[in-house]
């Protein structure tokens, strides 16, 4: 994975001594709170409900073991023994003391990580495939091209005000595992004609009060041309994009507005006066960057591994976790796994200090000291053994994190809501834990097979509602948490927006709800086909006479 | 102040989270402290504290601006930040609106961190 260089870890270490300094002058009451809430900001320090909230990011989701460590014990040393990890791959600590941020975050540039650029209006953490250069079907790791775009837009003097937040995202695989249709800008890894390497570029997708399933504005752009590309996205979108309200600030308003075919014709002019203009990466740079992706010094392994198949066949609860949780890895006799964290009735994303630490020693010992952080709140084992994965999971049984539910129903996204946020409307983790303890056994689980569900506590869309198959969006009404449930929403390379089914229910009735919609799904299905596929095949008639007829 | 371009947007700005319940009983003030974020009320003595139970409680609009007055010094004094007038229950500091509740309780899905029993 990427180390920084010095000119890296300069500006971190430079920003911290920095912000130090302004807590010092807010504290002594030299900045007031409307000049030093922009500062705090721009380091990823929020006010919410209970405390401050810091936000570290994890570049594309990729972290050292020493990073998780260091992870574990800022969660010890400066909050309550736990952290929670979110859908943009980034950590977030939930009872932060600002007098101790600057140290907190002089321990953090130890290991290269920061809260820069997680908050504002400017370009944020970019996020990729969890799965990036282990997977099978991948055209390239694109953590290259996200490392490419981390420097480019850090500190990024043009796009450090931009009329709202940025998000992007890398694919690099046939499969969409980084919802890429659903951002600001989506980077498709594809073959151009001659088979040669290049990108298929996605712009002005989101979610929040105005979901956007992103238009494709070019099918192909060479490899070596992506940032000029970038820049002149992000250029048009600085000029055109709308400053006056913040409910129509994100491009997805502009390119709605002005259609996707006039702003690509703004882009592709914005491009052709810059693309000569060395903004492009040279080649050297990204060669030096690609060194640092270099596959890890794999092992040769004859399959098959037979102590794992007998682990296999003797264990069935073992043989189940590898079947949800474990991926075909790219090279024979390894495995990539996903821990889940979500545990029945547990919080989804939070991990604590300890969990982190032990894991940080798996990955150590077993997965060549690289962790993952996926945008489903889970954590990624990139590289283990097949002979290893016994004894993997037999330790993550012992943190307890080694439930069986990758893909399935209890594998369930929520944001904070009501329960940390100071903008949620509803609380999302108490719904997620009545449903995953419903659904709790493995045997109904399998039953249901594949089914994203997706829940965020207000509009803003955190908890990625839009795109669940079963997507929950708690309001507020008349004083009272109400839930609203769609239907058909999906963040893969088939993306689409759920459609909402009706009348919303009371926090007691969801689950209920919930249920209703899985056995409806069942009755209806065809042999082996999946939630969504099924929903696409009959729309949400059924379900809606179902949900609603008998209440 | 930030102007139209610098501005950079926190939750409590798009949310209309402090809306006033009708129904409500009475007043109390609080805010975040600022040098740790902890959650704080003014209490009757004028001190402030993190126990909801001690919060001095308003039912007039004199009171009410009493409590406004005690926010605003404090403010300006960079003591905390996010300050807001907020609705009791009738006959009790128990905050009218969930959002409250669990500002002054802590987590509903972590018992075990709770700065005090659940109403």
């Amino acid at each position: 994975m990427y180390i920084y260089d010095k000119f890296d870890q300069t500006i971190v270490r430079e920003r911290v001594a920095e912000f130090r300094g302004q807590v010092q002058r807010r504290l002594a009451g030299e900045l007031s709170e409307d000049q030093f809430r922009p500062l705090r900001l721009m380091n990823g320090l929020y006010l919410q409900l209970h405390a401050y909230m810091l936000r570290v990011a994890i570049p594309y989701g990729t972290m050292s073991s020493a990073q998780l460590k260091k992870l574990a014990y800022i969660a010890q040393t400066y909050d309550r023994g736990y952290g929670h990890f979110t859908t943009r791959q980034n950590i977030q600590y939930n009872w932060i003391k600002l007098e101790q941020v600057p140290d907190l975050l002089n321990d953090l540039a130890e290991v290269q990580l920061h809260g820069i650029q997680t908050s504002g209006n400017c370009i944020r953490n970019v996020t990729a495939d969890q799965f990036s250069g282990v997977a099978g079907d991948e055209i390239e790791d694109p953590r290259i091209v996200s490392e490419a775009v981390r420097q480019w837009s850090t500190f990024h003097p043009e796009f450090s005000f931009l009329p709202r937040k940025f998000k992007i995202a890398v694919n690099g695989a046939a499969r969409d595992r980084a919802a890429i249709q659903f951002h600001d800008i989506g980077i498709q890894v594809v073959r151009g004609p001659e088979g040669d390497v290049g990108y298929a570029i996605y712009a002005g997708g989101g979610m929040g009060r105005t979901p956007v399933v992103a238009p494709l504005i070019r099918a192909f752009l060479p490899k070596a041309e992506l940032l000029s590309y970038l820049e002149a996205i992000l250029r048009v979108y600085n000029r055109h994009g709308r400053r006056d309200n913040i409910y129509k600030a994100r491009i997805k308003i502009l390119v709605r507005e002005i259609g996707a075919e006039e702003f690509t014709r703004q882009v592709e002019a914005e491009w052709a006066l810059l693309r000569n203009e060395g903004v492009n990466l040279p080649e050297a740079e990204m060669s030096r960057i690609q060194k640092f992706f270099a596959p890890p010094p794999y092992e040769k392994i004859a399959a098959p591994v037979v102590a794992f198949e007998q682990a296999r066949a003797s264990n069935p609860a073992f043989a189940r976790w590898v079947e949800t949780n474990v991926h075909t890895h790219k090279v024979p006799g390894y495995g990539v796994v996903t821990i889940s964290l979500k545990p029945v009735g547990g919080i989804p994303g939070d991990a604590t200090a300890e969990q982190m630490s032990q894991i940080a020693d798996l990955a150590e010992k077993y997965s060549f000291a690289e962790v993952r952080v996926t945008h489903v709140q889970n954590l990624v084992l990139p590289n283990v053994k097949q002979a290893d994965l016994f004894a993997v999971w037999q330790q993550l049984g012992k943190i307890g994190f080694a439930d069986a539910n990758l893909g399935l129903i209890g594998d369930i996204i929520a944001c904070p809501g009501l329960d940390y946020c100071a903008l949620a409307n509803a609380r999302s983790i108490p719904v997620a834990q009545q449903i995953s303890e419903r659904f709790r056994t493995p045997e109904r689980m399998k039953e249901i097979g594949p089914l994203q569900i997706k829940i965020s506590g207000c509009i803003n869309a955190c908890g990625h509602h839009h795109a669940g198959h079963i997507g929950i969006l708690g309001v507020e009404r008349a004083g009272e948490e109400l839930y609203q449930i769609t239907l058909g929403g999906a963040g893969d390379e088939t993306a689409s927006i759920g459609e909402l089914l009706g009348p919303g229910f009371k926090g007691d009735q969801v689950v209920d709800a919930v249920e209703k919609i899985v056995n409806t799904y069942i009755e209806l299905r065809q042999p082996g086909e999946e939630f969504l596929a099924a929903y696409r095949r009959v729309g949400k008639a059924p379900f809606k006479e179902r949900l609603y007829a008998s209440a | 102040m930030a102007d139209e371009n610098t501005q950079v947007i926190e939750p409590s700005e798009i949310s209309a989270h402090r809306r006033s319940n009708k129904a409500a009983g009475g007043k109390i003030a609080t805010g975040n402290r600022l040098r740790d974020g902890v959650v704080i009320y003014l209490a009757a003595n004028g001190e402030w504290t993190t126990d909801v139970d001690q919060a001095r409680r308003e039912t007039t609009a004199d009171g009410e601006a009493a409590l406004k007055g005690a926010l605003d010094a404090a403010f300006k004094a960079n003591y905390l930040i996010d300050a807001a007038v907020i609705d009791t229950v009738p006959s009790d500091t128990k905050p009218a609106r969930l959002r409250e509740q669990i500002r002054a309780v802590g987590p509903t899905v972590r018992p075990d961190l709770a700065r005090r029993a659940n109403w």
